[in-house]
């Protein structure tokens, strides 16, 4: 009676990344159908037979059939492993919808099973699924109810396969869709696979989050994995095993700037990663003060930097500049030490806008002064 | 500094070396006529503070004196308290030299000039004097006023400006930047201009990058619109096409099909019973129908015999009452007749009877004609005779006037020419000589003309020369006076005499009065005819034919009543007999209307008799004609009885027919129900009628939806939102980022503007300060404007601005002056006191405004040394100060 599967889910294929140049946008793109294959690998390592994968298979309904074609192809290439799609809010089962593309186009797939229609299915000798597919976008009721009633023989291990958020975990996925915590009790499932919420994360003894197998946004929810998952009875507790299936990490880190040495720790955490640097993607909330000099030569170091990593991002809306005593040397007397003086005043005031405004004209002024002064020297 | 001496040689127009010497430190005048050399005494103290001795430049080669020479230029100058001599040669022996007076300090050449730059540095920064030489600006411009250039205002240039304002900040110990603050500024400027358009705009210029970054934001944020449009009705159609695919399943399965089938099928059904049993009702109907009509025939049948039995007895019974009729109304004809010719004799009778008497009043009658033309013939004939009578008349009376020659025009033709002649006569004889004869007694009658004696006292008038002969003694020749006039009268007077004399002989009169006796006599005659005229008009009107005609006609008729008695008829018999004959006619007429009463009364009596006759004749030919139809009397019972028979046969079948029509029709469904069914059919088929059309519909809905979704998907041009959106999110951050660097370079713009503006106020301030004390001598309270470079650019009186460029040249010369001493004054303030010097100032100024300008350089004495250099003796005798007088100079 004892089973094992892969659990994984959120692959959402197809997906597009728009906040970033087109190459690199591709390569993300690219790295979603490639985490298919991986899943595959790590399968095959573990033992299991069978993946099932808890909703949002693909990013949109609207894709065109070529994106559907290569990934039915990965997966009926992996003709030793049986794939189970549910679908989720991004590719809900609706009648004449994608699903039924994926039916025309794949055919008779002999090792991609959709389950688009709720409903237990013998997926091995005394192993049934129960997927409740999304039908749309959001759903009314809990899609998982009419697992309690579902007749499957005596003594069947029973999975459930499902897509949304759970009850009384707070809001934690996409869908707008609801599912008791408890239904593994209520049902008799031996484990409930779930998708929505692309970390991996256990929220009952039987029921746990996969998370995406290869993350898509800056989120400290440990995507990236998929769970090899091994039933020994109905009644045993699942053991559960996350295995690493991400070809990009996506992070972020808060970094506090009271000078310029400080964003030196983030480039020994950088340099750290060595080659698999390339495949970082690093989101830095730059936060502090510094010098006008200093933030000028910030600047450069995040170039710098940027140039060690896939991508590198900075919010500086916390990053405040103040002129030290050399900025003011260097900006010198005068008209322009009037100036700038008057901006510093400003730049004190407690308007977030017309903080920023001051501050931004006072590295400019920091900027043309030194500019002048080497104007005037050379 | 304050200058003490100034010495040349071999400068200008000096032919030999002069001097000013011992100038104090006040109010320095110098008066001298023109071409003495003023001006060139001012441009050596400037040459020499300027330039420096090794200078060829042209200010320097224009101090040469025409002859040629090298020119040596010597000032004692007091600087710091210290007297210093300085001393340069220029041009051919050039050579320079710098010594306290005292002989402490000794500088030549290039160190007298380096020292000379060290002595005058301070004072040089704030006057506009370099001390390189390279220069070509004025040195002490703003104190230092050559000839006519007090006319212009004094505008510091840029240096100077920029020193006058370093020196005016180092004062307030805010020393602000000068050359870095300009190019930071423009710097500022600059970027601004890229990102807003420039000041005071915010209009990116075009190709600009904010302005690029714009475009691009609002062409991708069309695109997202669009592809958010494109994207929700892509969603409405996923929609669309899975609610249109489960209506189809929910709608059109086969065991909704086959309930749509059995519904139509079931209201056949019931629609089919029901024409069923309607279709024997109307069969049954049919049949009862028709056994009416058969009962009803024969019923009709024995009722037409039974009829016509009776109508031909009904005949008899007429026939014998009019034979009764026809035999009353022939007895009435004939007794009609009867009264007809009764009433026909007495009509003819009475006209007889009127005849007669129409005979005799017609005889009277006659007789009173004739009568009445008889006396109008005797009439007639009375008249006729009077008219002829007349007419003999008025034809003699015609003859007789016809011979006579005197008419009126003639007489008054003889008249007018004797009056003429009379006249004419007159008018000679007053111009004819008057010859009175007077005898002396005894001598009567010797005196003869033309044989004939003249009376005693006769007077003659000749006209015509005359001859008096007196008897033994001679004759007397009268001829009257000659001329035309005369003659002409003469000829006159003749003409008219034979006129007159000829106009008598055609009437055959000798005189005038004879004619004017015939001339009455003609009128006499001429009244006659008249009066025989007017008789036979007023007789014969229509002339005496017309009345013969009458007489004749009358003769004729007269000749009619040849047969009567003539005599007058008895008077009263015509109305007699005029009476006898009405009433004659009255009875004839009452006779006339009896008879046709009587021929009315026989007409009706036949007419009845034609009409009963008529009626009996048809009531005959109807008697035949039902005789005929119904035969013989024996048989007409045998045909009763056999139509009776079968009425019964009749009546017995429709009753049958009815009892049949009744079964029939209670089998027959109800209207309502009948409705009902109707209805139940009409539902179902619509129900399977309008599946099939809902069918169609959403089967092309669902075709041409998932050929829409399917094109949308293989084009390629499925919009990526999640690019747009970020692309979107990208480029609104990036103009907000122009837009936050826009604000802050204008922020920065604005700050330099304001801190530069209040600089500005700072050093202006205290140099209008300065100048206010001078000011009042000649404008009271008004004060000036300074413009950015310092420079004066109004008066302000009573609040009002008056540009310097529209004021008098007076007070312009005049406003120049005083803001040099305002200069001054400010420096002399602050350690920097410099002599004012005055090229021949004050050229426009009017008594009044010339002593407040002597008043304020005499203030202005106090706080500086002032030199005045004029060629105004005159208008400078008033003006208190020390006199400098141009001495010969002994080079020592």
């Amino acid at each position: 009676m004892a089973f094992t599967f892969v659990h994984t889910a959120d692959w959402q294929i197809g997906k597009t990344f728009g906040g970033f140049p087109e190459d690199k946008a591709a390569i993300l793109k690219r790295a979603r159908l490639d985490a298919v294959a991986r899943i595959a690998a790590q399968a095959r390592t573990k033992g299991a037979a069978h993946v099932l994968v808890a909703g949002d298979i693909f990013d949109a309904e609207t894709l065109p059939d070529q994106t559907l074609r290569e990934a039915l192809s990965i997966m009926r290439k992996c003709a030793d492993l049986t794939w189970h799609l549910l679908p989720g809010n991004h590719d809900p089962a609706r009648p004449g919808g994608l699903w039924q593309r994926v039916r025309a186009l794949g055919g008779p797939l002999a090792n991609v099973r959709a389950h688009d229609t709720q409903g237990a299915t013998e997926i091995a000798p005394g192993v049934h699924l129960l997927a409740a597919p999304l039908t749309s976008r959001a759903a009314s009721g809990d899609p998982t109810a009419w697992m309690d009633s579902a007749a499957t023989p005596e003594g069947a291990l029973r999975i459930g396969l499902a897509h949304g958020s759970v009850q009384g975990f707070g809001s934690l996925g996409e869908a707008a869709v609801q599912i008791a915590q408890d239904r593994p009790e209520r049902a008799g499932l031996a484990y409930l696979a779930l998708g929505d919420w692309h970390g991996a994360r256990q929220i009952g003894p039987r029921v746990w989050y996969s998370g995406t197998p290869e993350p898509d946004r800056y989120v400290r929810n440990e995507p990236g994995h998929a769970l090899v998952v091994r039933l020994a009875s109905p009644s045993a507790a699942p053991e559960v095993e996350r295995v690493a299936t991400a070809e990009f990490h996506w992070s972020q880190r808060a970094v506090q700037l009271d000078s310029l040495a400080d964003i030196e720790a983030v480039a020994v955490e950088v340099a750290a990663l060595g080659a698999a640097s390339r495949s970082h993607l690093l989101a830095l909330e730059l936060a502090g003060q510094l010098s006008l000099a200093e933030h000028s030569a910030l600047e450069a170091r995040l170039e710098a930097l940027a140039a060690e990593l896939f991508w590198l991002e900075h919010d500086a809306a916390d990053l405040h500049v103040a002129a030290d005593g050399a900025d003011q040397a260097m900006i010198g007397g005068g008209v322009i030490g009037e100036v700038a003086a008057r901006l510093r005043a400003v730049a004190a005031a407690d308007d977030a806008q017309a903080r920023a405004v001051a501050e931004l004209a006072l590295r400019k002024l920091y900027g043309y002064a030194r500019q002048a002064g080497e104007g005037r020297r050379s | 500094m304050k200058l003490r001496a100034l010495r040349l040689k071999e400068v200008g127009p000096f032919s030999a070396p002069v001097a000013i010497e011992g100038l104090s430190d006040g109010l320095n005048i110098l008066v001298g006529p023109n071409e003495l050399g003023k001006s060139t005494l001012v441009r050596a103290l400037r040459t020499l503070v300027e330039s420096l001795h090794t200078s060829q430049a042209e200010a320097v080669r224009a101090l040469r004196p025409y002859a040629g020479g090298a020119p040596l230029i010597e000032a004692d100058l007091e600087i710091d308290g210290r007297l210093w001599r300085l001393r340069k040669r220029y041009l051919a022996d050039r050579s320079a030299t710098l010594a306290t007076t005292d002989g402490g300090e000794i500088y030549r050449g290039a160190d007298a000039e380096e020292h000379l730059k060290r002595l005058l540095a301070p004072l040089l920064a704030v006057t506009g004097l370099k001390g390189t030489g390279k220069s070509a600006g004025p040195a002490f411009g703003l104190v230092w006023v050559g000839q006519r250039e007090s006319l212009d205002a004094p505008i510091p240039h840029d240096e100077t400006v920029g020193r006058l304002q370093a020196f005016v900040q180092s004062q307030v110990e805010d020393v602000l930047g000068g050359d870095r603050a300009r190019a930071v500024r423009a710097l500022v400027e600059g970027d601004l201009k890229k990102l807003t358009g420039g000041r005071g705009a915010d209009k990116p210029p075009a190709g600009s990058r904010r302005e690029r970054a714009i475009k691009d934001l609002a062409a991708a944020e069309l695109a997202l619109a669009a592809a958010q449009a494109q994207a929700e009705a892509e969603r409405q159609e996923i929609e669309r096409l899975a609610t249109c695919i489960a209506q189809r399943e929910a709608l059109f399965s086969p065991e909704r099909r086959g309930e749509l089938e059995a519904a139509v099928e079931v209201a056949e059904q019931g629609l089919a019973v029901a024409q069923a049993a309607e279709q024997q009702e109307a069969a049954a109907a049919a049949r009862l129908e028709a056994e009416s009509l058969k009962r009803d025939a024969a019923r009709k049948a024995l009722e037409y015999l039974e009829r016509d039995m009776a109508d031909l007895a009904k005949r008899h019974t007429q026939a014998a009452a009019l034979d009764g009729e026809i035999g009353r109304l022939d007895e009435a004809a004939t007794a009609a007749r009867v009264q007809i010719e009764t009433a026909s004799e007495a009509h003819e009778a009475q006209r007889r009877r009127l005849d007669e008497g129409r005979a005799h009043r017609d005889a009277h009658a006659r007789l009173v004609q004739a009568h009445a033309v008889r006396t109008r013939q005797q009439a007639l004939e009375h008249r006729l005779g009077l008219v002829r009578q007349a007419g003999q008349e008025q034809a003699r009376l015609d003859a007789a006037l016809a011979a006579l020659p005197v008419t009126a025009e003639r007489v008054e033709r003889a008249r007018s020419l004797a009056g003429a002649l009379a006249v004419s006569e007159g008018r000679l004889s007053a111009a004819a000589p008057r010859v009175t004869v007077t005898y002396v007694p005894g001598a009567g009658g010797r005196i003869n003309l033309a044989g004939r004696p003249l009376d005693d006292g006769e007077e003659l008038r000749p006209d015509t020369p005359i001859r008096l002969e007196i008897l033994g003694v001679g004759t007397i020749s009268v001829a009257p006076g000659g001329g035309s006039d005369l003659a002409d009268l003469r000829h006159t007077r003749d003409g008219e005499r034979k006129a007159l004399d000829d106009m008598l002989a055609r009437m055959t009169v000798t005189s005038l009065g004879e004619a004017q006796a015939r001339l009455d006599a003609r009128r006499d005659m001429e009244g006659e005819r008249e009066r025989a005229r007017a008789t036979v008009a007023a007789l014969a009107p229509q002339g005496l034919e017309a009345l013969e005609a009458e007489h004749a006609a009358l003769t004729a008729e007269v000749s009619q009543f040849a047969g009567l008695a003539p005599g007058e008829p008895a008077s009263g018999s015509a109305d007699v007999l005029e009476a006898a004959v009405t009433a004659a006619e009255r009875d004839l007429a009452s006779r006339q209307a009896a008879c046709e009463r009587a021929r009315e009364g026989v007409r009706a009596a036949e007419a009845a008799l034609n009409g009963a006759r008529e009626q009996r004749q048809r009531v005959g030919e109807e008697i035949l004609q039902l005789e005929a139809r119904l035969g013989a009397p024996e048989a007409r019972q045998a045909r009763v009885a056999e139509l009776t028979k079968a009425l019964a046969d009749q009546v017995a079948a429709h009753a049958a027919a009815e009892r049949e029509h009744r079964a029939v029709r209670s089998q027959v469904i109800d209207a309502a129900r009948r409705r009902e069914i109707e209805a139940e059919h009409a539902r179902a088929r619509a129900a399977r009628q309008g599946a099939d059309g809902r069918l169609k519909e959403l089967e092309r809905e669902i075709n041409q939806l998932e050929g829409a979704l399917g094109n949308r998907r293989e084009s390629g041009r499925r919009a990526d939102l999640e690019a747009l959106t970020q692309s979107v999110r990208t480029l609104a951050a990036q103009v907000a980022g122009f837009a936050q660097e826009a604000a802050a370079l204008d922020l920065l713009r604005r700050t330099f503007e304001a801190v530069e503006r209040e600089s500005r106020d700072r050093y202006l301030t205290p140099i209008i300060a300065s100048a206010r004390p001078y000011l009042t001598h000649i404008f009271g309270d008004g004060t000036l404007e300074l413009g950015a470079a310092a420079e004066a650019t109004a008066l302000v009186r009573e609040g009002r601005a008056e540009p310097l460029d529209v004021v008098s040249m007076g007070t312009r010369e005049q406003i120049s002056i005083l803001v040099r001493l305002g200069y001054a004054r400010y420096l002399a303030e602050h350690g920097h006191a410099a002599p004012v010097v005055l090229d021949d100032p004050l050229v426009y100024a009017d008594d009044r405004r010339i002593a407040g300008m002597f008043a304020a350089l005499a203030e202005a004495a106090r706080q500086h040394q002032v030199l005045v250099l004029t060629c105004r003796e005159r208008a400078f005798a008033d003006i208190a100060g020390h006199r400098l007088a141009l001495t010969p100079w002994t080079e020592g």
